[in-house]
């Protein structure tokens, strides 16, 4: 059995027949999947190891599709079943985004043909393409970071995560937010209100409102929120002393931050990009790094596997630390 | 002796009839019940649109013990996560239902109802719910007039035989 937490939520959202495939998959391959894919009438796949393999229906895992057990359109209408727990209804904001949030902070993503109203989306139909993301929730990725992170009086510097996709940078994050939300004994450093907007659902992976991940003590989740709403209404009403979010690029986004930064609270976040110069091409966050808004800048690879930190830069862009470092895969 | 038996044969004939009586007014109590769980239902998934598993257990807990069973039934099924729908469930928990009460048509209604469940946004599951129970209610005044006309007949045979039988035994 997968020992990551919730797992069976996965599988009660998989279609019967895709589960017993599922089950069937040597449980230290089991471990590393990282998502499982379903697409009609196209064989099942799952993505391990940085690369996307086959599952046959005795749950071999081979490069080779013929052997693949093909999804059927009855498996994916079943699924959007499953995965809503008969209970569209209580989807459709989140049909509309594209994305289902499962028990246990488990994400599946969807795609399948929209339909529009006065331009807007109203909802997906046909539902052709499901992507069950198996978050990871490693506890303890920031450790080793965390001391170029606190200011030397125990405060917390505003940090930015840079990371392509798929490095890790949520999982980082949610650490992060952790550490600083109980309190790092080990620097003496006193936990601090957190308050997360989580646009997605993706830092504390809420179900009904509850953080299926843990998140801290002292953080407030403001869940399914707009960033640039969620930040400004959380220094409203909770008094964090740091906001956490995930993410940034629209405008009003860099509006929010600058607004929060104004009120003297804290603020980690990340970005989609690949390094320092990579961001200094994009239009919108230019102006975060030449504004020097951040004070800590932690940036992500998948070199040595997905959450490698590349480098920490200060707020003069000087190298702080210099990776690759990636901590063991101890815990999933 | 004679008398103590007359009065036996037409106990026993008319508690017959009441019997019979008693299965009509039951299909009306029945489908009575079912209109007014199906509205709560209705509501719940409208505006507070909990998980199905949670509302049926509630509606469960709230309905006539004549109906009870189809929703802690279906609800018990999805919490199982076996992988049914909630149509499948629902389908599952009519069929185990022991509703010797209900016509056939009526049963139908409740089946094709649940085709629907859990399936589409708020606005398509009211349209779902608004259907299953306009039907429900002409099903309804159909079995009250039915059990008006039946109820009465079925108690007076009852009665009528028992004292026939008796002047033929005299």
């Amino acid at each position: 059995m997968n020992t990551r937490k919730n797992f069976e939520e996965v599988l009660y959202a998989l279609p019967p027949s895709v589960r017993e495939v599922i089950i069937k998959i040597p449980d230290d391959l089991l471990q590393e999947v990282e998502e499982i894919r379903l697409r009609v009438n196209r064989p099942l796949t799952v993505y391990l190891k940085n690369e996307e393999k086959f599952v046959s229906k005795e749950g071999t895992i081979s490069f080779s599709p013929s052997l693949a057990y093909i999804v059927t359109s009855e498996d994916c209408e079943k699924a959007l079943q499953l995965i809503s727990k008969s209970s569209l209804y209580a989807f459709e904001e989140e049909i509309r985004n594209g994305y289902i949030t499962l028990k246990g902070g488990y994400r599946v993503g969807i795609v399948g043909k929209c339909v529009l109203e006065n331009g807007y989306i109203k909802t997906l139909k046909n539902i052709s393409g499901y992507n069950y993301r198996i978050s990871k929730e490693i506890i303890g990725v920031a450790e080793e970071i965390l001391k170029y992170l606190i200011t030397p009086s125990k405060g917390v510097y505003n940090i930015l995560i840079i990371s392509p996709p798929q490095c890790g940078k949520t999982t980082l994050l949610r650490d992060i937010t952790r550490w600083i939300s109980n309190g790092i004994d080990f620097l003496g450093f006193k936990g601090k209100k957190v308050g997360a907007v989580d646009e997605r659902s993706e830092i504390a992976g809420c179900y009904n409102g509850i953080p299926q991940m843990d998140v801290g003590i002292r953080t407030d989740v403001l869940d399914g929120c707009p960033k640039a709403y969620g930040m400004i209404m959380l220094i409203r009403s909770m008094s964090p002393e740091v906001v956490v979010t995930d993410e940034i690029g629209k405008k009003e986004d860099i509006e929010a931050i600058h607004e929060v930064l104004n009120t003297g609270v804290k603020i980690i976040t990340t970005v989609h990009a690949n390094d320092i110069e990579d961001l200094m091409k994009k239009p919108v966050l230019k102006d975060v790094i030449s504004l020097r808004y951040f004070e800590r800048y932690v940036i992500l690879s998948n070199r040595l596997g997905a959450g490698t930190v590349e480098k920490i830069l200060d707020e003069n862009f000087n190298t702080l630390f210099k990776g690759p470092y990636r901590r063991g895969r101890t815990e999933k | 002796m004679k008398l103590l038996g007359i009065v036996l044969v037409i106990f026993s004939t008319s508690s017959l009839g009441y019997l019979f009586a008693l299965k009509y007014k039951m299909r009306s109590w029945i489908l009575k019940s079912m209109i007014s769980s199906l509205n709560l239902f209705k509501i719940e998934v409208t505006y507070s649109k909990a998980p199905l598993g949670e509302i049926l257990m509630a509606i469960s807990r709230s309905s006539d013990k004549s109906i009870k069973f189809v929703f802690s039934k279906t609800g018990m099924i999805l919490s199982q996560n076996e992988g049914h729908t909630a149509g499948e469930a629902w389908e599952i928990a009519l069929n185990e239902w022991d509703n010797g009460y209900l016509k056939k048509e009526d049963v139908e209604i409740l089946r094709s109802f649940g085709y629907g469940l859990g399936n589409s946004d708020v606005y398509n599951q009211e349209k779902n719910f608004d259907l299953a129970i306009e039907l429900l209610k002409r099903q309804l005044s159909d079995a009250e007039e039915e059990s008006k006309k039946n109820e009465k007949l079925y108690k007076n045979i009852g009665v009528l035989a028992g004292l026939a039988t008796s002047i033929l035994f005299l």
